[in-house]
Order: structure tokens, then C-alpha cells, then sequence
């Protein structure tokens, strides 16, 4: 059918333009088509050059829509754009091309019993199928209003070859639309789920003499690396105050964990990206639920080992290296269990000396019997623990080399004289000037821990009344100048009142022993402990609970009720023997 | 510490212990020693002008609630005259203002007897 009208097309008269459509011209127009990725533009532009190329009046290009099997008008020139156009495969002259699979030229529109439309004016008529991979992807059409302007089997083959590369550039536009869609997705779900990733963490260090700073820099926007301070549940069994009789002493600390000892772990799953996230988030709520019942660090990893293998028993999921640790308070102790993680490096703050904390254990999930073992080390003030995963030494330089165990030790030597903060800041950036435009391989965690520093101010009085006074003039000389003091008499009162119950019912007047004061003054922030020799005793029971109902001129509850208001936070030690007091400034 | 003690009313029947400085662990006792003093001539109208109080510890807090205590069980009144800012609010807090009057004036606090 369709040769006949060609051949009809070639006998007749001749319309078209005389000169053929040059390379150049098609050069022209690829150029024109690639210089936007957008596929409306690609659109519009393949209409605007058909309708120039073929000096036709109107213009359209149509799409298949593979669900509906039917043809939708994408871009036009000339016709009605406020409606949106469709035409079912086999109808009309778009949709006989797009059936067929040719080219179709119409030198009478109208008479033609393809012709399904009702404008009178359309006279001539060229439609090409847009092909690529020989699959028909739409249809261009162009058409005449001018009866001398009629079309022919010579424009038919420029449209031909023109619709060629307009099917190609079209075809490109639409995979980048897709990739660009995909891509936005998976971003959205990327950010989405680094975020989760940062919530499982926690950072906050429930002892007042433990400062942690920490960095967590993922190869990508997740990873594998976690770490976090794990707090432990308030336990009769192993909490002084928990098990003290009186409550009220927990109550007064306002959390529902132990103030005394939390748990602490860093780790690294084999594995990167998402599926190492995903891995990372059920290991860390493994470790969270076994964690929280202070049994030991050996015993946790050995039941994140168990169900680390039960979770994730086909090997393919790997293994994470965990470090886990126990602090306590009381005693500065660090009771860790390692699973072939990176030992953490320990600094020695008076002695500048370094030690790594060896111990022997297989990485979660290895093997079912991980060989853990348990250490305890004693800290002293100002000892910091440099917590790490293999990122960190694995760091790559440009010329391949990674920084090693041996200079991230001479790196954190060089900085050990800084503040945390500033130490973990230096540590930060020398890995970057490390790494330099060198694409990191992995993960990188740090974490590192301190044991407060010294004191502004340290003293050792007997036990003798006739020093308090000397002992807060001292502390106020110390907190001169300090915001959160809005009149002196508050920390008098206060101080006065601790001083006072550790010498008469801490050391019970024996004048061979001491009472100990020190003074921690940070901008916003006063710290005053005030611990004795005694056996310790029970400062709630002793001070009273002030309530409402107390009588006023009862000298009971009178100090409690004094401190309880003016100082912002009131802790004692697990043997009562120390009182903590901390003022804060108003911000 | 500056502690004094004088005698005002009509028949001298009112003690007004005037206490300035600083009342703490090395002052309180004599504190404790002058307010007992005054119970010691029988007499259990107290007056403590406290102007010029810069600080007072809970030893002296317990002073002053056992003399209202006991000037009250003998039929007298502990009255306080003058106190400061950071003294009166440390009256609140220990809640002896619910109990104690506090005047500003010493004459209105020495007719507050009758």
C-alpha cells in the first residue's frame, strides 16, 4: 500500500526543496540536538529542524507508550498544544506508520482513508517511524497546508535519515532522564539512611571524669565503622546506689543508667557501603541489648558472636572486628574484650608513655568459638586511649603507601600536648595531608577517651573545722571571676555543708585523717569534689529528705535543702565518700 | 563577725542582738554563746538585726531556729530586723520566713511586741 503511494508521490509533481539534505545540515543539527540532555528540549528542537529541513508548515513527534499501545504527541509545531494528543496503534497516518513500521508519504492528506483528522488545510503529509535497535520508538510527522508544497519519495528519505538521528538522541535524552531519576532515589535513600546510621551512635559519656571526642569518616555515605558509648541499666547488683537503701540518691541523679560505669566498643564490619551499614546496624543492636545488663565485655562478645553467626550464617555477610570495653568510675578501671580489632593505643598522661591494649579473640562471626579474653587495665588522670579502626592506619597516600601503625603513633606523640578536642582535630587533618587527593580505601572511626585532667585547684586539710574557712576563700580565690556565681554565699553555704559532714561524719572528728578538695573551673562550669577518709556514709539518709512536710526548725534536711538549692547538680561516690558539686553558668 | 546585744522597750523587755559579718564555722559558736546569753537574764524577746549579715552557715541557721523554738516556748517571739538580699533569700530557701517575721523597720519591729 504504502509503495504505491511512493510511487504515486515520485510520478507527480514536485514540490520539494531541490537540494538534497546535506551531511553538513545533519551535522548541524546533531550538534544542535547534543548541546542539551534535556529530553523536552530534544523534542521540541527534533520538530522545529524537521519542520526547517523539510520546509513543511506543521510538525509533531509522537512516542509509543508501550503500556497502552498507543502514541502520544511529546512535542508539536502548528497544532493545538492545550490538548494532549493520542492515537492508538493502526489508527490514522501516525498510527499506520507506527504499526508498519515505514515510512509513509501523502501527497492528498484528505483523500486518503488513513487520514483521521478534520482539519481541512493539512494537504501534504510525510511520516517517519523513529527506530532504534529496530524497534520503533514514535513517530515524526510533518504536513503542508500549501497545495504546492507537496511532499515526495526524495523528502520522505531526508526526513528518513534525519529521523535516524533525532530516534538516537531522543532514545539518549530518555536513559539519562531514567539514570538521573534512579540516581535521586537511591541519593535520597542514601542520606536517608547515613542519618539512621549517625542515630544508632551515642556519644554521651555518663561519668563526669571521662571526656570522649569522636569522628566518623565513611568511604561512602554509609558504612561499616561504628562506635558508640553504650549505657548501662541501673543494676542493684553492681550499682552502689542502686543497691543503697535509699533511693532517693538515684532518684536525685535524674537517669535511669548507672552513673558510675558505661560500656564503650568501636568495630568495623568486612564489607563496605550499604550492605556493611545494614550488617553494622544488627550487630550494634545485638551489642546494645546483650551490653546493658553488665555482665562481662568476654561474655557479650561471645553472645554477639553466637548471634552474629545465627543472623548472618552464610559466610558471604563476613565478620566485624569489635573492640568492647566496661568503664568504671570507681576505680578508673577498663575491662576490655578485643576481636581481632585494631588494638586501641593508650597514652600514658604523666609518663608520656604508649601501650598498645593487645588481646587475643577472632572477629565476630568467624569462628563459633571466638577465644575471647578479658583485660583490666587501671587509668590514671589525664591517660588517653586513642580508640581507631584499620582505616585509619590503612590510610592511602598517593604514592600507595599507607600510614601505618608506626607513624600514627609518631603523629599522636607529636600532638599529645593538645586538649582532645584540638588532638583529634590535628589527628584529622594530618590524615588528610596524608592522604591527599588520594581516594581513601576505607571507613575511617576514632574515638578517643581521657581521664580529666588535673584540677585548678587540689587541697588536703585535716580534719579540723577551724580549715573551712581557708578552704573556701581558697575556692572562691579559684573561681574568681566565675559567671556561674551569682553571689558567693551560694557556693559558701554549700561547700560549708560538705565540708562539715566529711569531717564530722566522714572522718567522726579523727583528726588523722584528711579531707580532700578539688576544684575543676571550666568557662561555664565549676566542679568542686570534696572526699574523705571515712568508711563512707550514707549523705541522704544524714542530710534528711527535705520534703515539704519537714519541720522548718529542724535542723534535718536543712543542709540537703540548701544544697539541693543552689547548687545545679548534687553526686556521691559509690563508697559515699566523695561529694560532687557542679555549678553552671546561666547561658 | 560583730555580735552586740542592747535593750530596747518600755521596760527594757526586748533583747536586740545585732549581728554583722560573717557567722561560719569559726564565728558560729560565739553567735550560739551571745543568743544564749540573752535567755540567760530571762529574756525571750529576741530581736535579731541582721543589717549587716554578709553570710550566715546552717550552724547559725540552727541558732536562730532553736532561739525562735525556745523564745517561743517561754512565751516570747524572735522577731528579725533587716535582712539582706542574698540572707533573705536564703530565709526562703530554709523556709524561716514562713515562721519568722522580718521587719525593716526597728520600730515597727519593737511594737510588733505589744
Amino acid at each position: 500500500m504504502s509503495a504505491e503511494m511512493i510511487e504515486r508521490a515520485d510520478k507527480d509533481a514536485r514540490g520539494s526543496p531541490q537540494e538534497a539534505v546535506s551531511s553538513g545540515d545533519l551535522y548541524r543539527i546533531g550538534r544542535l540536538l547534543a548541546s542539551t540532555l534535556s529530553l523536552t528540549t530534544r523534542l521540541d528542537r527534533v520538530v522545529e529542524q524537521a519542520i526547517e529541513l523539510l520546509e513543511a508548515d506543521r510538525g509533531s513527534i509522537m512516542l509509543l507508550d508501550d503500556d497502552a499501545r498507543e502514541l502520544v504527541v511529546k512535542a508539536s509545531r502548528g497544532l493545538d498544544s492545550s490538548r494532549e494528543f493520542r492515537v492508538p496503534i493502526g489508527e490514522g497516518i501516525a498510527g499506520w506508520v507506527a504499526e508498519h513500521e515505514e515510512p509513509l508519504v501523502l501527497q492528498d492528506v484528505v483523500s486518503d482513508r488513513r487520514f483521521t483528522g478534520t482539519d481541512p488545510s493539512v494537504k501534504s503529509a510525510l511520516a517517519v517511524p523513529l527506530r532504534v535497535d529496530g524497534k520503533v520508538i514514535g513517530v515524526l510527522n510533518v504536513s503542508s497546508e500549501n497545495r504546492k508544497r507537496r511532499f515526495d519519495h526524495l523528502d520522505l528519505e531526508h526526513l528518513s535519515s534525519f529521523a535516524d538521528m533525532a530516534a538516537v538522541a531522543i532514545e539518549n535524552a530518555r536513559l539519562y532522564q531514567a539514570l538521573r531519576k534512579d540516581q535521586e532515589h537511591l541519593n535520597k535513600e542514601l542520606r536517608m539512611a547515613s542519618r539512621i546510621q549517625r542515630s544508632i551512635t551515642s556519644t554521651h559519656v555518663p561519668c563526669a571524669s571521662v571526656r570522649m571526642v569522636s569522628r566518623l569518616m565513611p568511604a561512602s555515605a554509609v558504612g561499616g565503622d561504628f562506635f558508640s558509648i553504650i549505657p548501662l541499666d541501673r543494676d542493684s547488683q553492681f550499682c552502689f546506689y542502686c543497691s543503697s537503701e535509699v533511693q532517693d540518691r538515684c532518684q536525685n541523679l535524674r537517669t535511669q543508667f548507672c552513673p558510675n560505669k558505661f560500656g564503650l566498643m568501636i568495630g568495623d564490619v568486612a564489607n563496605k557501603g550499604m550492605p556493611a551499614a545494614l550488617i553494622m546496624s544488627v550487630l550494634t543492636t545485638i551489642l546494645y541489648e546483650v551490653g546493658r545488663h553488665h555482665i562481662s565485655p568476654r561474655t557479650i562478645l561471645n553472645e554477639a558472636n553466637a548471634a552474629f553467626r545465627r543472623f548472618f550464617n552464610e559466610s558471604q555477610y563476613g565478620f566485624a572486628t569489635l573492640f568492647y570495653a566496661f568503664y568504671d568510675n570507681n576505680d578508673n578501671t577498663l575491662t576490655y574484650t578485643k576481636a581481632g580489632h585494631e588494638p586501641p593505643l593508650l597514652l600514658r598522661g604523666k609518663s608520656g608513655e604508649f601501650e598498645y591494649l593487645e588481646g587475643e579473640g577472632f572477629p565476630v562471626g568467624l569462628m563459633e568459638d571466638g577465644g575471647y579474653q578479658e583485660k583490666t587495665i587501671r587509668l590514671e588522670r589525664e591517660d588517653r586511649i586513642l580508640l581507631y579502626t584499620d582505616g585509619l592506619t590503612g590510610a592511602l597516600n598517593v604514592k600507595g603507601e599507607i600510614l601505618g601503625r608506626k607513624r600514627l603513633v609518631e603523629l599522636v606523640k607529636s600532638l599529645v600536648g593538645e586538649d582532645i578536642e584540638a588532638f583529634l582535630d590535628a589527628l584529622a587533618d594530618e590524615i588528610m595531608l596524608f592522604s591527599g587527593d588520594a581516594p581513601q580505601p576505607d571507613d575511617i572511626a576514632v574515638m578517643v577517651l581521657e581521664l580529666e585532667d588535673l584540677y585548678d585547684l587540689t587541697m588536703t586539710v585535716g580534719t579540723d573545722v577551724r580549715q573551712i574557712r581557708y578552704v573556701i576563700n581558697s575556692v572562691l580565690d579559684t573561681l574568681q571571676g566565675f559567671e556561674g556565681l551569682k553571689d558567693p554565699i551560694t557556693l559558701r553555704l554549700c561547700l560549708e555543708e560538705l565540708l562539715h559532714n566529711a569531717m564530722e561524719h566522714g572522718n567522726r572528728c579523727d583528726l588523722s585523717k584528711k579531707v580532700y578538695i578539688t576544684v575543676k573551673a571550666e568557662p561555664r562550669r565549676a566542679t568542686i569534689r570534696v572526699r574523705d577518709e571515712g568508711e563512707g556514709f550514707d549523705f541522704m539518709r544524714l542530710m534528711g529528705s527535705a520534703g515539704e512536710d519537714t519541720d522548718v526548725l529542724s535542723e534535718r534536711g536543712r543542709g540537703l535543702l540548701i544544697v539541693r538549692n543552689y547548687a545545679d547538680e548534687l553526686s556521691f561516690n559509690r563508697e559515699g565518700n566523695e561529694a560532687t558539686l557542679v555549678f553552671t553558668a546561666d547561658v | 563577725m560583730e555580735i552586740a546585744v542592747s535593750r530596747v522597750g518600755d521596760m527594757e523587755e526586748i533583747a536586740v542582738v545585732k549581728v554583722s559579718g560573717v557567722v561560719d564555722s569559726e564565728t558560729v559558736e560565739l553567735f550560739g554563746e551571745t543568743v544564749e546569753g540573752v535567755f540567760k537574764e530571762d529574756c525571750y524577746n529576741i530581736i535579731l538585726d541582721i543589717d549587716g549579715l554578709s553570710y550566715i552557715n546552717t550552724a547559725g541557721l540552727s541558732i536562730i531556729a532553736d532561739a525562735y523554738k525556745k523564745s517561743s516556748q517561754n512565751k516570747g517571739e524572735l522577731k528579725i530586723l533587716r535582712a539582706g538580699d542574698a540572707i533573705r533569700e536564703l530565709l526562703d530557701v530554709v523556709r524561716f520566713t514562713k515562721i519568722i517575721d522580718i521587719y525593716e523597720d526597728e520600730g515597727e519591729a519593737i511594737g510588733s511586741f505589744r
